[in-house]
C-alpha cells in the first residue's frame, strides 16, 4: 500500500510539476510572478474541452492546439498589458496579473457559465496492473506527456540559441541587450512559452478533473507554492517541487486522513519559507 | 535577502486574496421583474442552482417547478391570478444565494421565497430571509441545522440527513450483517451534517464506525482517501456527496478494488438521474437514502413521473418532486392566507395541512415536515426502491459482489 500511495503521489505530482514549470519559466526570465497562471491553466482546459465536445478530438490529441492557442494568447496578453509596465515596480506586476486572472475567470463564466464540465473518456477509468500497483491510464498518460514536455523544455533551454539567450537575459538583461540579444522579442517569446505550458497543463488535467471558471484559483496558489518550494525561477526545481507536493499530499491523505493533504502541503510550504526562503533549488537557474 | 522576503510576504498575501475573491462575481442581471402584486399575475421568487457544481440538481428542480406552474395556471392560478416564477441563480454558492434574497425582497418585493437547492445555500437564505421576515419554503436541503436557526420563517418539505442516516441504519439492523462502517463525506454543510447524524445512529445501533473521512469536492484525486477506507475493511460505506464527486468516488473505488458489502449514500449525488449514466457499471448496487420515487403510493406520483417524462424527456428524481410539491404548498398557503402578505403567508404555512404527490405536508413548530425516507438501489443502471418493504418495487440485492466477480 505504501508503494501504491507513492505511485499515486508521483502521478499527481507530475501534473503539479507541469503547472509549476510554466510559472517558473516566466518568473526566471523576467522576474514577473504571473498570478493569472492558474487561470491560464483553466483556459487550456476549456480549449481542450471545446475540442472534445465540438470537434470530437481526444484531449490528448488536442495538446498541440491548446499549446498554439495558449502561446498566441500569451503573446497577445504580454504585448497589450505587461510590456508597457515591464520595468515598473513589482506591485504593478502583481496587481496587473491578479486582475488578468479575475478577468479570465469572469470571461469564461460568460462563455461557458459556471457548470462543472467533464469529459468521459472510454479509457479514463481503466487501470494498469504492475508489481502490485494499480495505475490509472489517464494519469499515467498525462504523467508521461508531462515528462516529455519537461524534457523538451530542458533541451530547448540548454541546446538552442534562443534558450541560451533566455538564460542570458535571466542572468542580466541589460548586458544581454549590449551583447546583441533581442531582449524584447525574447521576453515576449518566453511569456508566450510560459502560457503555452500552462495551457498544456490544462489539457493534461482535463481527463482527470472537471473544469469550471473558478478551477484556476486553486491552481494559481498551487503553482506559486511549487515554484517557491523549488526555488524561484528554477524550472528543474519546479519539476521536483511539483512531484514533492504530489507525494506529500498523497502520503498525508493516506496516512493521516483525507483532509490532511492540504494541511501538510501548506505546513511544508511554511517550513521551506522559514528555513530556506530561497527554495530547495534556489541557487541553480536553468 | 530582506527585500526578497518582503516580496514573498506581499505575494502570499495577494495569493490569499485572490483565492478569497475568486468566487465573487457579478450577479445575474435581474429580469424586468414585475412587482409581486401585479393586477392579474402573482410572481413568486425561486432561488436554485441553475449553474455551478449543483446545476444537475438545479435543473431537476426547475423541471418540477415548471410542471407545477403549468398545471396551476391551467387550473385557474392562485386566487384567480396567473402565476409567474422568477428564477434567481445562486451559482451553487451560499454568498450568491444570500445576495439573491436581497434582490428578491428589496428590488422585486417578493413575499415568499422558494428554494434554494443546497444545504449551504439554504442556511444562508434562511438567515437572510428571516431578517426580512419573509417566509422560505425549503424543498431539498437536508442538513439538520437549516431548521435550527430559531427562525419562524423556514418551512422544510423534505426529510433531513438525520432521517437518511436513521433509515440506512434500520436497513443495516434488519440485514444484521453490518458490524463496521466507514463514512466518507464532503466537507461542507451537507456532508458535515450527514456525517454527524450517521455517527450518532450507528453508535446507537452498535455499529462501529471504523473510518470517518472528509474531502473537498475540488480535490484532484480520491484514491489515497479510498485506500485508507480499504485498509479498514468496513462492512459498509456511507457516502455524503454531490454529483461529480459521487461519480469520481465510485469509479475510483472500482479502480483500486475497494470492496464492501454495502455501498450506501445520503441521497444527493447518488440519487440524481445522471449518476448511473456517468458512473456506468460502478454505480450498480449502490444504495441511496432518498425522499420519493415514481412508485410512491401518494396520489399523483405516477402522473408526475409521466408528465415530466413527456415534457422534458427524462424521468424525475426526488429533487424534481420536492420542487413540484413546494409550489403546490406555496399555492395552498397563499390561498389560505387570502392575500399576498408575508406575515399572513407565514401563519398559513405554520398551520397548513395538505396532501401532495410528495405525501402529506404539515410543519411542526420548527418548520419541519415529517416526511418518510425510502432507500433506492441502482440495479442494471436503474433506480429501484428496496426499502421500506411497504414501498419496495424490487428485491434488495446484497451483499454487493466484489468488483472482480462482476461481469
Amino acid at each position: 500500500m505504501f508503494l501504491q500511495t507513492i505511485v499515486d503521489g508521483i502521478m499527481l505530482g507530475g501534473l503539479y510539476a507541469i503547472i509549476g514549470m510554466g510559472l517558473a519559466v516566466v518568473f526566471g526570465t523576467m522576474r514577473i510572478i504571473n498570478f493569472a497562471h492558474g487561470q491560464f491553466v483553466m483556459v487550456g482546459m476549456y480549449i481542450s474541452y471545446a475540442c472534445f465536445q465540438f470537434l470530437h478530438i481526444d484531449p490528448y490529441l488536442s495538446i498541440g492546439i491548446s499549446f498554439v492557442i495558449s502561446f498566441l494568447l500569451g503573446i497577445l496578453v504580454f504585448r497589450l498589458t505587461l510590456k508597457p509596465i515591464l520595468h515598473a515596480p513589482e506591485m504593478n506586476h502583481i496587481l496587473l496579473t491578479a486582475g488578468l486572472g479575475l478577468m479570465l475567470t469572469n470571461l469564461s463564466q460568460m462563455v461557458f457559465n459556471t457548470n462543472q464540465l467533464t469529459v468521459n473518456l472510454p479509457y479514463g477509468h481503466h487501470t494498469i496492473h504492475f508489481l502490485h500497483v494499480e495505475v490509472n491510464q489517464a494519469y499515467l498518460l498525462s504523467f508521461i506527456i508531462a515528462g516529455f514536455v519537461a524534457l523538451f523544455l530542458f533541451l530547448f533551454m540548454l541546446k538552442t540559441e534562443t534558450g541560451r539567450s533566455i538564460r542570458a537575459i535571466s542572468q542580466n538583461s541589460s548586458s544581454s541587450a549590449l551583447m546583441g540579444i533581442p531582449v524584447n522579442r525574447i521576453t515576449t517569446l518566453v511569456f508566450g512559452l510560459g502560457i503555452a505550458i500552462a495551457g498544456v497543463a490544462g489539457t493534461l488535467l482535463l481527463p482527470v478533473h472537471y473544469v469550471d471558471p473558478s478551477v484556476g484559483d486553486s491552481f494559481s496558489l498551487l503553482a506559486f507554492i511549487i515554484v517557491v518550494l523549488g526555488g524561484m525561477g528554477s524550472i528543474f526545481g519546479a519539476g521536483i517541487g511539483g512531484i514533492l507536493i504530489g507525494l506529500i499530499w498523497s502520503l498525508s491523505s493516506f496516512y493521516l486522513g483525507g483532509s490532511y493533504g492540504d494541511v501538510l502541503t501548506y505546513i511544508m510550504f511554511l517550513l521551506v519559507l522559514l528555513l530556506k526562503p530561497s527554495g530547495l533549488f534556489g541557487r541553480s537557474r536553468v | 535577502m530582506k527585500k526578497h522576503q518582503t516580496k514573498l510576504v506581499s505575494v502570499i498575501g495577494l495569493a490569499a486574496m485572490i483565492t478569497l475573491t475568486g468566487c465573487g462575481s457579478s450577479s445575474t442581471s435581474s429580469s424586468q421583474a414585475s412587482s409581486a402584486a401585479d393586477k392579474n399575475t402573482i410572481t413568486l421568487g425561486v432561488i436554485t442552482s441553475i449553474t455551478g457544481g449543483d446545476s444537475e440538481f438545479g435543473k431537476a428542480q426547475k423541471e418540477g417547478y415548471e410542471l407545477a406552474l403549468q398545471e396551476i395556471n391551467k387550473n385557474g392560478g392562485i386566487l384567480g391570478k396567473q402565476v409567474k416564477l422568477e428564477y434567481l441563480d445562486d451559482k451553487s454558492s451560499a454568498q450568491e444565494a444570500a445576495k439573491d434574497v436581497d434582490q428578491l425582497v428589496n428590488q422585486d418585493h417578493m413575499k415568499l421565497i422558494l428554494g434554494p437547492y443546497s444545504s449551504g445555500s439554504a442556511l444562508a437564505v434562511v438567515k437572510k430571509a428571516t431578517t426580512y421576515k419573509v417566509p422560505v419554503i425549503v424543498p431539498t436541503a437536508t442538513a439538520a441545522n437549516v431548521t435550527e436557526t430559531g427562525s419562524k420563517y423556514v418551512f422544510r418539505l423534505c426529510a433531513t440527513s438525520d432521517d437518511y442516516a436513521k433509515a440506512m441504519v434500520e436497513l443495516f439492523k434488519k440485514q444484521g450483517d453490518v458490524k463496521t462502517l466507514a463514512i466518507v463525506h464532503e466537507d461542507q454543510n451537507f456532508g458535515a451534517s450527514a456525517d454527524k447524524a450517521m455517527k450518532k445512529f450507528a453508535q446507537e445501533a452498535g455499529i462501529q464506525v471504523v473510518d470517518d473521512e472528509s474531502y473537498s469536492t475540488k480535490d484532484l484525486d480520491y484514491k489515497p482517501l479510498l485506500n485508507r477506507v480499504k485498509q479498514k475493511h468496513p462492512d459498509a460505506i456511507y457516502f455524503a456527496s454531490y454529483s461529480k464527486d459521487a461519480v469520481a468516488l465510485m469509479t475510483q473505488a472500482k479502480e483500486i478494488d475497494l470492496n464492501a458489502k454495502y455501498f450506501t449514500a445520503a441521497g444527493t449525488g447518488f440519487s440524481v438521474g445522471s449518476f448511473p449514466k456517468d458512473a456506468g457499471s460502478a454505480a450498480d448496487y449502490t444504495l441511496a437514502a432518498g425522499q420519493w420515487d415514481a412508485s410512491a403510493k401518494w396520489k399523483g406520483s405516477k402522473e408526475f413521473d409521466q408528465n415530466i417524462f413527456k415534457k422534458f424527456g427524462d424521468h424525475p428524481s426526488y429533487h424534481d418532486m420536492e420542487a413540484y410539491a413546494s409550489l403546490y404548498t406555496a399555492k395552498a398557503a397563499i390561498e389560505k392566507a387570502g392575500s399576498l402578505d408575508s406575515q399572513k403567508i407565514r401563519d398559513a404555512l405554520a398551520s397548513i395541512q395538505l396532501d401532495t404527490a410528495f405525501g402529506p405536508v404539515k410543519f411542526d413548530d420548527k418548520g419541519q415536515n415529517a416526511h418518510p425516507v425510502l432507500i433506492t438501489q441502482v440495479q442494471n443502471g436503474k433506480f429501484v426502491t428496496v426499502y421500506p418493504e411497504s414501498a419496495a418495487t424490487g428485491q434488495l440485492k446484497v451483499p454487493t459482489p466484489a468488483w472482480k466477480d462482476r461481469k
